[in-house]
């Protein structure tokens, strides 16, 4: 059929709703006004809505909106009929599962009854423009197309019978209520003789305008539209020439759009559109914390410390300047806070460089692999067995990370019993569509095989359990991937698990199965497929199981990478011994996250120009 | 499929080198373009938004705003191999090919809204909806009608719903306000003709991926200054 003919989902926002928490709630608007922005874009909520089964509601509704199958008619229906079956009657004080009192009474079919029309349109509509904006407004915000595109404009994007700025139902004014107005208020300027709402991105008016600056109640605290509720304005983008044709933007002003790595950071931060982040008192906390994760819970005065101090000498070894004593004081705030700090950067130089130097040495002696044969040991060794890389701290983390995100995706296609795209992201792979599928024939076919013809997370549930769904997260995250006969097929394999996926998109794969004891001596080998069919090598498939639980799967990890652009094969016997010997801070120490995303930090400055040689030149990625 | 052709006049042979070496991976000057070609079509549809409720207008209804939806639904992905612009919104393939609608699954016909208070509401959301059948020069025309809110066993019909157009013992035809109130007309399918103004013509989207080269060449150049 052809492709343009078929609806296409809206990926990233469906994957932003599907990080939204569930959240009933009997407070009102006003209410969760109170609550920071930040953490209400965290939730999927609707005021004095208590049910969680209408949130369900409300969540499948939205998702069937953002995947293209259905409009804003179905999702009324399927919030309605949610409502209907929870006996909600706005009369009567809205859910009878409520305690008595909990929520008062209010007129039918006012905004304020959650199955009336105009509240149904507004809640729908609401959470669907706040997810599809978030994405466009996130997206907005990359390097490149920042640069390019450096600006929103406030536009309209509907028609309204009584436009914001007159009073509903009569043309009469209401002063400063206005969208010119608010956007004056929060600080915003009119370009093109007072027509045009515009503001640079990277600008404070957009969040001032979701606060509702100037005095507005009906705001939702985001930096992105809807701004209001009900409200039919919308941003677009406003390119570079255009800007500067107006006087958005001025020709060679430094710094206009380039965002160093903190300030790009602490904007993400600042305006909330990194899901489950948070700033306060200085600080900035970015979750889920990865190897790629710069900042989180590092001191800003820290980062500012290394980015003065910290410089590369010519064996690549990181040392702090030398700073006079006054001029130390003076940078640091005082002579308390100036120990501490300069202590802490003499730590990291120290481990960074102790760590990279051993691994170096490491690397430049040979294993005396003699050594044990003189000592008439028989070792694996000696037979030509080599122990496979294990995977690095790092890299650690990342694969539970990446897990954890399946895991919960995984729980969130079963609740729904619908594909999740994008369930979860690996290295290896790319992109992983948890898709339902269809849970296939219990009944065993002419080979023995039970739901034979099924496919995806519903066939894994049915044939192999709770159990397989709990691992299939675990084998796709930690696994190592294997060729299979059918060229558009993998198999993930990880302790005695395999799971199929199928590449079914540029990038993207959608799990098919997950099998257990498959036989991967010789994936290729035809007829070796199924789980039922390999019973009778039972003795060879324990084997080969022990060893696979023996053997450390996966990749080498990011801290194989000793300093910005270099890299080396992977850990070698001896760097797992160092590392072993406690040279990097150990998993219980304090410093050993901060560390590693200490070393993040001076990559990325290195990469942004800004570490500098002990001359002051910049040192080159 | 767009493809563009880019020439270079004049001197500088260098520079022809060095733009031929930066071509080579096009992943930029895809994403140069998907974003000129995203933000044309999120104008257009924008714009249509604004101005095109001909069935909200001729019921006198609020519009959905389905057109809404659909512009802040248009995105971009790139790649080396091109440019991809997406737009989640069920009608819009309207724009390439003939729409037929049919009823979805389980389902026998489709409800097309009669007024104003059934447009954009699926007939569930009302509880007091039943079916007429409406004769009308020997065609029969399948309806749901507002119930009669007063009393059932007045309701001056047959039945089986059937609705006259005369009234039991009467030569003479309902009155208008004797008739019940048609929230829905059932049909099993409509099909709706291709219209291709839904979405930015060729010509424009040409003209937007060419602007989009044109920010990326910009972007080269200007690297190129700035390292010399």
């Amino acid at each position: 059929m052809n492709a343009l003919l078929q609806p296409a989902p809206f990926f990233a926002a469906l994957k932003l709703l599907a990080q939204k928490n569930l959240v009933p709630t009997e407070l009102d608007t006003e209410q969760l006004r109170q609550i920071d922005a930040s953490i209400r874009r965290q939730a999927l909520f609707s005021a004095r809505m208590t049910q969680l089964q209408a949130l369900q509601s409300l969540s499948d509704a939205l998702n069937a909106m953002l995947e293209g199958t259905g409009n804003l008619a179905d999702a009324k229906l399927t919030l309605l009929d949610s409502l209907r079956e929870l006996g909600y009657d706005v009369g009567q004080g809205g859910f009878p599962q409520d305690k008595p009192g909990l929520v008062p009474s209010a007129r039918k079919g006012s905004l304020r009854d959650l199955a009336s029309d105009k509240r149904l349109t507004l809640t729908i509509t609401t959470n669907y423009r706040m997810a599809a904006n978030q994405v466009y407004v996130t997206r907005g915000l990359e390097p490149r197309r920042l640069k390019q595109w450096p600006a929103w404009e406030l536009v309209r994007i509907g028609r309204v019978r009584t436009p914001r700025g007159f009073k509903r139902g009569a043309m009469e004014p209401l002063p400063g209520d206005d969208w010119p107005s608010r956007f004056v208020a929060a600080g915003g300027e009119l370009f093109d003789k007072g027509t045009r709402m515009i503001a640079l991105k990277t600008s404070d008016v957009w969040q001032r305008l979701g606060d509702g600056a100037g005095g507005h109640k009906d705001t939702l605290g985001n930096p992105f539209a809807p701004f209001a509720f009900g409200s039919k304005y919308g941003v677009r983008e406003v390119p570079r020439e255009e800007c500067l044709t107006l006087g958005v933007l001025v020709e060679g002003d430094a710094g206009e759009t380039k965002l160093s790595t903190e300030d790009a950071l602490r904007e993400f931060v600042y305006r909330g559109l990194m899901p489950k982040s948070e700033w306060s008192k200085g600080k900035i906390r970015i979750a889920p914390v990865t190897s790629k994760a710069t900042a989180g819970g590092v001191d800003p005065k820290l980062i500012s410390a290394m980015k003065r101090d910290l410089f590369k000498d010519d064996d690549g070894l990181l040392k702090l300047r030398q700073a006079e004593q006054a001029q130390a004081r003076a940078a640091y705030g005082n002579r308390s806070a100036e120990t501490p700090l300069r202590n802490r950067l003499g730590m990291l130089c120290g481990l960074i460089n102790a760590r990279s130097a051993r691994v170096r040495t490491a690397m430049r002696t040979p294993v005396d692999r003699s050594a044990a044969a003189k000592k008439g040991w028989v070792t694996r060794r000696a037979h030509g067995w080599r122990p496979s890389p294990r995977p690095g701290r790092a890299a650690v983390q990342r694969m539970k990370t990446e897990a954890r995100t399946g895991a919960s995706s995984l729980g969130s296609a079963l609740s729904r019993q619908r594909d999740v795209p994008e369930g979860m992201t690996t290295p290896k792979l790319g992109k992983i569509d948890f898709t339902w599928g269809r849970p296939g024939n219990p009944a065993a076919n002419e080979h023995g095989v039970t739901y034979a013809d099924g496919y995806g997370i519903s066939h894994i549930h049915a044939k192999r359990g709770m159990e397989a769904i709990r691992r299939l997260p675990v084998v796709l995250a930690r696994g190592r991937v294997l060729p299979h006969e059918e060229p558009d097929r993998r198999i993930v394999q990880y302790a005695g698990w395999s799971a199929i996926v199928k590449e079914h998109g540029k990038g993207r794969w959608e799990v098919r199965s997950l099998i257990d004891d498959l036989v991967v001596a010789n994936p290729k080998k035809k007829g070796m497929r199924g789980g039922e069919a390999d019973m009778k090598h039972k003795p060879l498939l324990k084997r080969l199981k022990n060893k696979a639980a023996r053997l450390s799967l996966g990749e080498a990890g990011p801290t194989t990478k000793m300093d910005a652009g270099e890299e080396h094969p992977g850990p070698t016997h001896a760097a797992q011994r160092f590392a072993k010997d406690g040279v990097v801070a150990s998993k219980d120490s304090r410093l050993h996250g901060l560390r590693a995303r200490c070393k993040a930090l001076v990559v990325a400055l290195q990469r942004n120009g800004e570490l500098r040689t002990a001359n002051g030149e910049p040192v080159l990625a | 499929m767009i493809s563009t052709t880019i020439q270079i006049e004049g001197e500088g042979m260098q520079m022809l080198r060095q733009l031929d070496a930066a071509l080579v991976n096009r992943v930029e000057l895809h994403h140069d373009i998907a974003i000129r070609v995203e933000n044309e079509t999120r104008d257009w549809l924008t714009e249509l938004a604004k101005s095109r409720h001909k069935t909200a207008d001729a019921l006198g209804a609020t519009p959905t705003g389905h057109l809404e939806r659909a512009a802040e639904s248009v995105t971009s992905a790139f790649d080396d191999d091109g440019a991809t612009i997406t737009v989640t919104s069920p009608g819009i393939t309207r724009a390439f090919d003939d729409l037929t609608i049919t009823p979805g699954p389980g389902k026998k016909y489709l409800t097309i809204p009669a007024t104003a208070e059934a447009y954009g509401k699926r007939a569930g959301a009302f509880n007091d909806l039943r079916l007429a059948i409406f004769r009308k020069d020997g065609a029969y025309l399948l309806a749901l009608v507002k119930a009669d809110q007063s009393s059932l066993a007045t309701r001056e019909s047959s039945g089986f719903g059937i609705e006259s157009q005369r009234a039991r013992g009467s030569a003479a035809p309902l009155k208008a306000a004797q008739r019940p109130p048609v929230y829905y007309w059932l049909k099993q399918s409509v099909t709706q003709k291709q219209d291709r103004s839904l979405l930015p013509s060729d010509a424009l989207l040409m003209k937007a991926a060419d602007e989009g080269v044109k920010d990326w060449l910009r972007d080269f150049f200007a690297e190129q200054a700035a390292a010399n």
